[in-house]
């Protein structure tokens, strides 16, 4: 990615972020690293509850990358690293010993009041579920794929166990295509039906976000509609952070987008707003298909 | 010469030659399997299982050596899925990219092509001198030294197919590492961990070095691990090298048991390996 100066970009950014009262999860002058490679630089993301918030931007903007920042899935791999704050109902998860000290060499001071003992990621990512571009149905049963996540925090009687993989399933809109086979191997089941089972399985474990990375690429167009629905739908329940390469989609679904362009946030507004009246010069590139 | 003559000449040249040079390994391969299945399979009746080897001249079977040969390649069998198992998903999931497990891959290989007999006799220092004795164990543990690095190896390589979607997915739910890899990664490399221990098994199951120094041999019926064991590849050694027709006959049943386990678990193994890709 082609380091620009700042200043160079930032006469273009606009953000019109909701009120911080409401917000689920938030991103604060997050800097993200590839090893010595940057792929964000102090993205500011707000995330309001029960709203569907869409991330869109050409290839290699850092998207994925900030989703993936949220629920510190990174963690897998040693070399990449996060300096910033992200904030899940106010509390910094983000703050281990060593990220506080990456805080404090960038910013120069820091407040330590926020220090996390030695971090519960698991924890973390029991909150904030996440679904990826390709469907990743586990090798095993449509039950046990739903009951996986449930079955690592709780003990649940058999009876138990069947409401909330019914429940999930419902929610998933995937229970009347799957409720005679739900014994049989997740592995059979169409693409579609796939990345809805991956839905189901991501919301039984009842996480207060929903991730989302461009969940739709590998579908087709009905599959696409139907997944749409199911997210209109969870909205109620949750909260939704999508990445999307399909603008149409980002308009029709979400209730706030991102528009990210070389791993800054250019302008953060209501869909309506950004689509009908974008601000930045690049932003109206982008949405009138002019570049990207 | 015309150009276009000289390259189609050479090109007719080039297809003949790779095509006896192919010709040459089949006919090797037939002849030994044809030789193996004439000589050998008119001796195969019953008494080939339920009998012990004979004295020359008189009547008997293998089943000593048989059962010494599922004993011994299981125990091999047993220590190297284990141990190669394990090893083979630290070096694809945990330390497979530091120093160390450059190291560890290198050693491994080195061990996947060192002569089988240069085992038996590390074994044979290990733990046939210190004990005073040839023993089951011994040989079992040849083996697995010896089938071990593959399956490590194919273990390796098969748990490296898999996405690392799954493995995302699989924490994104906040599962541990060590959870996802045992309850996720695993069962989705089901079908090639098993073609793993399948090639173990047709390396080690026509041994006879390392059985040699380590187990010795035994003309009883022995399921005795601290006593010397029989095993097929030991006995077909013996009778082979013998001047009586009938103990020669016997060598030939061996060896072609031998080879029709070695080729139905090969087979095995590729249909299982070709599943594994498919899902």
């Amino acid at each position: 990615m082609t380091d620009l100066p700042s200043s160079h970009l930032s006469e273009e950014v606009y953000l019109a972020f909701p009120s911080r009262d409401n917000l689920a999860i938030e991103a604060r002058k997050l800097d993200f690293f590839y090893g010595k490679t940057q792929a964000l630089y102090g993205v500011d993301l707000p995330v309001e509850r029960n709203k569907i918030t869409a991330l869109i931007g050409p290839s290699g903007c850092g998207k994925s990358t900030l989703l993936r920042a949220l629920n510190q899935i990174y963690d897998l791999y040693p070399k990449q690293h996060a300096v910033g704050r992200i904030l899940l109902d106010g509390n910094d998860v983000l703050a281990d010993r060593k990220s506080l000290q990456r805080l404090r060499d960038r910013d120069g001071s820091g407040d330590d009041t926020m220090v996390r003992s030695p971090i519960d990621v698991a924890g973390l990512r029991a909150r904030v579920g996440m679904v990826f571009q390709k469907p990743t149905p586990f090798p095993m049963s449509i039950y046990d794929n739903v009951a996986f996540g449930v079955r690592l925090y709780q003990r649940k009687s058999r009876a138990e166990m069947d409401q909330i993989v019914e429940r999930a399933l419902r929610r998933a809109a995937l229970w009347d295509e799957v409720k005679d086979k739900l014994h049989s191997s997740g592995l059979g089941l169409s693409g579609g039906q796939q990345q809805r089972l991956c839905v189901a399985r991501g919301i039984a474990v009842e996480p207060d976000v929903l991730l989302l990375d461009e969940p739709a690429s590998a579908l087709d167009p009905v599959s696409t509609a139907k997944l749409e629905e199911t997210l209109i739908e969870l909205r109620r329940d949750f909260t939704i952070v999508i990445v999307t390469h399909n603008l149409q989609q980002a308009a029709r679904i979400s209730n706030y987008t991102g528009f990210m362009y070389l791993g800054r946030m250019m302008e953060f507004q209501p869909t309506e707003e950004l689509f009908a009246n974008p601000r930045g010069q690049r932003t109206r590139d982008y949405v009138t298909g002019r570049f990207g | 010469m015309d150009r276009a003559l000289v390259r189609r000449l050479s090109n007719i040249t080039f297809i003949i030659l790779t095509g006896i040079a192919t010709l040459i390994a089949l006919t090797a391969l037939v002849l030994i399997l044809w030789s193996l299945l004439s000589k050998g399979i008119g001796g195969i009746d019953s008494k080939i299982f339920t009998m012990t080897q004979p004295a020359p001249g008189s009547e008997g079977g293998l089943s000593n050596a048989i059962m010494g040969s599922l004993i011994m390649c299981g125990i091999g069998l047993s220590i190297a899925v284990v141990v190669g198992v394990l090893a083979g998903t630290w070096l694809s999931e945990y330390g497979g990219n530091t120093p160390y497990g450059h190291v560890v891959r290198f050693l491994n290989d080195v061990l996947l092509s060192a002569p089988s007999i240069l085992i038996g006799l590390f074994v044979y220092e290990i733990l046939v001198r210190p004990f005073h004795g040839f023993s089951a164990w011994a040989g079992g543990i040849a083996l697995a030294i010896l089938a071990m690095p593959i399956v490590t190896r194919t273990t390796e390589d098969i748990l490296s197919l898999q996405p690392s979607a799954l493995r995302e997915a699989g924490m994104a739910l906040g599962a541990s590492r060590a959870f996802v890899i045992r309850n996720v990664v695993w069962k989705s490399a089901r079908a090639g961990l098993v073609t793993g221990a399948l090639l173990g098994f047709a390396r080690i199951s026509g041994e006879t070095a390392p059985l040699l120094f380590t187990a010795l041999g035994n003309q009883f019926f022995s399921t005795e691990l601290t006593q010397p064991m029989a095993s097929l590849p030991t006995t077909i050694f013996q009778f082979a090298l013998s001047a009586y027709d009938d103990w020669q006959r016997l060598a030939w049943v061996g060896a072609l048991l031998i080879a029709v386990a070695v080729l139905s678990v090969n087979i095995i193994g590729r249909i299982l390996a070709r599943e594994a890709r498919r899902s």
